[in-house]
């Protein structure tokens, strides 16, 4: 994938982050950067979500944040206190929206790009494992007033017709 | 006259949000959910609602395959595609099977009810 396709792709992840939260909560989130993996292996905590897309370009996004964090877009969404259940899909529908709006973008910048998404899978635990394979993968972080957002962004090139 | 809309959508937590937006304004009546487009085809013969609120991205059958299945019967049911894609490709092929009002979510309840008014008419 050349380096102007990345950077448009990670750009639009990281607005769609920052806008989606923004219009669930009507707080803020604030970007701290972004830099690309090192390592294969990457840990998360508390609420994660995985999403894969797939076309011109295809990867995968998984966003994890703090239960503390999804229980608070959840009660901003649905006036209510969730249960265990409710904070997985809360977070499976963030990950889908933010997904969606980034996806959205890159196609209308990429014409005839056809990038679709997958499902989310959500999980919740401390010390999860997860692993990147044969894909370039993209850390970036964002602080809110109820803990931090972490997102990456692994993408993978496929030929486009 | 109250309007019956079918929710389709994967996710519980979007049906239960559209369920509680619709809950409070008495034009429109959630009559039926559905978490797949094979369910969504399902349901609309059995209901014949007057609209379908139609997710995208689903197991089993997508959106746009059980909009087309719908439409292709000669359905004068509306349809409002609910999805967190919007882009011009998408929408250009919605538009090509009948489907010509979208919502790119996230979406505010208000904003739900003022597409359900412009397509129903409630």
């Amino acid at each position: 994938m050349d380096r102007e396709a990345a950077k448009q792709i990670l750009q639009s992840f990281a607005k769609a982050v920052c806008s989606v939260f923004h219009d669930l909560t009507e707080q803020e989130l604030a970007p701290q950067g972004v830099e690309k993996a090192e390592s294969l292996i990457l840990k998360a905590s508390g609420a994660v979500v995985i999403l894969g897309f797939n076309g011109a370009f295809s990867g995968r996004v998984l966003i994890s944040m703090p239960k503390e964090m999804a229980s608070f877009i959840h009660e901003s969404l649905m006036d209510e206190k969730p249960n265990d259940e409710d904070l997985l899909l809360t977070i499976g529908e963030f990950g889908n929206m933010v997904s969606g709006n980034a996806i959205t973008v890159v196609n209308n910048i990429f014409k005839g790009a056809n990038v679709r998404l997958s499902p989310p899978s959500s999980f919740m635990g401390d010390d999860l494992t997860f692993f990147n394979f044969k894909m370039s993968a993209f850390n970036m972080v964002f602080k809110a007033q109820n803990g931090t957002l972490r997102m990456n962004v692994a993408l993978r090139e496929e030929k486009r017709e | 006259m109250v309007k019956k809309v079918l929710v389709v959508d994967d996710s519980p937590l979007v049906r239960r949000l559209i369920k509680k937006a619709l809950s409070q304004h008495t034009d429109f009546s959630v009559v039926g959910e559905a978490s797949n487009g094979q369910e969504a085809v399902e349901l609309y013969e059995k209901l014949r609602p007057d609209v379908i609120t139609l997710d995208v991205t689903m197991p089993v059958k997508d959106g746009l395959q059980a909009a087309k299945e719908i439409l292709d019967k000669g359905s004068q049911t509306k349809i409002l595609l609910l999805s967190a894609m919007g882009d011009d490709d998408l929408l250009k092929q919605a538009s090509s099977i009948g489907i010509e009002h979208s919502l790119q979510k996230p979406f505010k309840a208000n904003q739900l009810l003022e597409a359900l008014n412009k397509i129903a008419g409630g």
